[in-house]
């Protein structure tokens, strides 16, 4: 450990008291500021958001709310990627309830254009419900662990591996 | 799409929803959020607070040399802020403490330096040192009356110092923090990425554990922080400050320290 420590001193420029030094790396790597955060995973966030969402169209504008929800929680932000992304799982979750009202009133819209062998499973995720359809993406596209994505849906363990399951076996059904 | 065995499905999901966000729109240019400033205010997050943390245990030293310099010097030296070090409460007999640092007692150094620094470390903070030394000695004849500024100065920063006293337990934390294993372990990875000339690891890497802990000291200091900031206390305390900008008293003192300051 004291080589460790020792090897630490000679890369941090500015003499900090024994504790902290051993964090600076982690104050470093927490650093990058709003505008670097938001250029490096922008385009990430809007691909979460259309297949969070299910449209293109408004991927753009979930992931803009989103990131300036970031910006005003900034201060909270240990880690913006999973907080943006959690900002996302709950505007999306919005969204589809907005979708069900609009739905009952308003006529379908057209399905988007995707290459045909994509069609058929992009399809069949959307007709899942927006807990499943999310709790898949966040697993399966995300590669985010059980626990990642209960922490992202803000519910229990148990539930997200749930959702995942029941998700799967919805997909399973539908695809034989 | 192939559903034979329960992977096969998950493979096949990943594929398309890979695919799909392939094809996703992403639009032109990437700008700003229209509310948020072309250039990202400076941080404030709980980096700011983890600085904060970092700070803390230098600050309790910092006040300590502070108090001490407004009561008329003391055995105290500016290594007491490397060490961040216990209070002194003692009083030495009044003299002009920039006279006194000046005078050949600046000896901060090697000797008075924490014992575990790299040769390294230990050559940038003496260097530091004798920089301060240097700019100390231009101000041993600036002619400053310190029984004004002990009285103007010193109650304020004795009620910082008390105030300061309460995060004493950041430390403790932070040590038990620095002697975490997974923490050592995640140093070494940054060093050996930084050395080799590679992206040091994400904090996606953290341990859980260790994040978990690191989470809940800065929620607390945060918490700490907030509620010292909401206290009377503390907005007396600003307040006084703000009376003090406005003395008269303080307006001369700052007049004559500029005029000593090394140009």
């Amino acid at each position: 450990m004291s080589s460790t420590l020792d090897r630490l001193q000679g890369a941090v420029p500015v003499p900090v008291p024994d504790p902290p030094r051993a964090l600076a790396p982690y104050v470093r790597e927490l650093a990058g500021d709003f505008e670097t955060v938001y250029r490096r995973d922008y385009a990430a966030t809007v691909r979460l958001a259309h297949l969070l969402s299910g449209s293109n169209a408004i991927a753009q504008e979930l992931a803009q709310e989103a990131f300036a929800q970031l910006y005003q929680r900034w201060d909270r932000a240990l880690e913006p990627r999973a907080y943006v992304r959690g900002i996302l799982v709950n505007l999306c979750k919005v969204h589809h309830r907005r979708r069900a009202v609009e739905g009952r009133h308003l006529p379908a819209p057209p399905p988007p254009m995707l290459p045909p062998d994509l069609d058929e499973t992009w399809q069949l995720l959307s007709r899942l419900s927006p807990k499943r359809r999310i709790a898949l993406v966040l697993r399966f596209y995300e590669d985010l662990s059980v626990e990642q994505v209960a922490a992202a849906m803000g519910c229990r363990v148990g539930t997200a591996k749930s959702l995942i399951h029941r998700g799967l076996e919805s997909l399973r059904q539908e695809l034989t | 799409m192939s559903t034979e065995s329960p992977h096969d499905l998950e493979r096949n999901l990943r594929n398309v929803l890979h695919n799909v966000a392939r094809h996703t729109t992403i639009g032109g240019p990437t700008p700003l959020p229209s509310y948020a400033p072309a250039r990202a205010r400076a941080s404030r997050s709980r980096v700011g607070i983890a600085a904060a943390a970092v700070t803390v245990a230098a600050l309790g030293g910092a006040s300590a040399v502070g108090v001490t310099l407004a009561r008329g010097g003391g055995d105290t030296t500016a290594a007491s802020y490397a060490q961040a070090g216990p209070s002194t409460t003692q009083r030495a007999p009044r003299a002009n403490p920039l006279a006194f640092l000046a005078g050949g007692r600046c000896t901060a150094g090697a000797e008075t330096l924490p014992p575990n620094l790299s040769d390294a470390a230990r050559a940038q903070i003496q260097a530091r040192l004798d920089e301060l030394c240097k700019s100390l000695a231009g101000l041993a004849d600036c002619k400053i009356d310190t029984a004004q500024a002990e009285a103007l100065v010193g109650p304020l920063l004795g009620d910082l110092q008390s105030m300061l006293a309460e995060f004493g337990w950041v430390k403790g934390q932070l040590s038990a923090l620095a002697d975490d294993p997974a923490l050592q372990a995640q140093i070494e990875r940054w060093i050996a990425a930084v050395a080799s000339g590679q992206a040091p690891p994400s904090l996606d890497t953290v341990d859980p554990a260790l994040r978990a802990k690191l989470e809940a000291l800065t929620e607390r200091l945060s918490t700490q922080f907030e509620a010292l900031h909401n206290s009377a206390q503390a907005q007396a305390l600003v307040e006084r400050l703000k009376g003090l900008e406005r003395d008269p008293r303080a307006k001369e003192l700052l007049a004559q320290l500029e005029q000593c300051l090394p140009r």
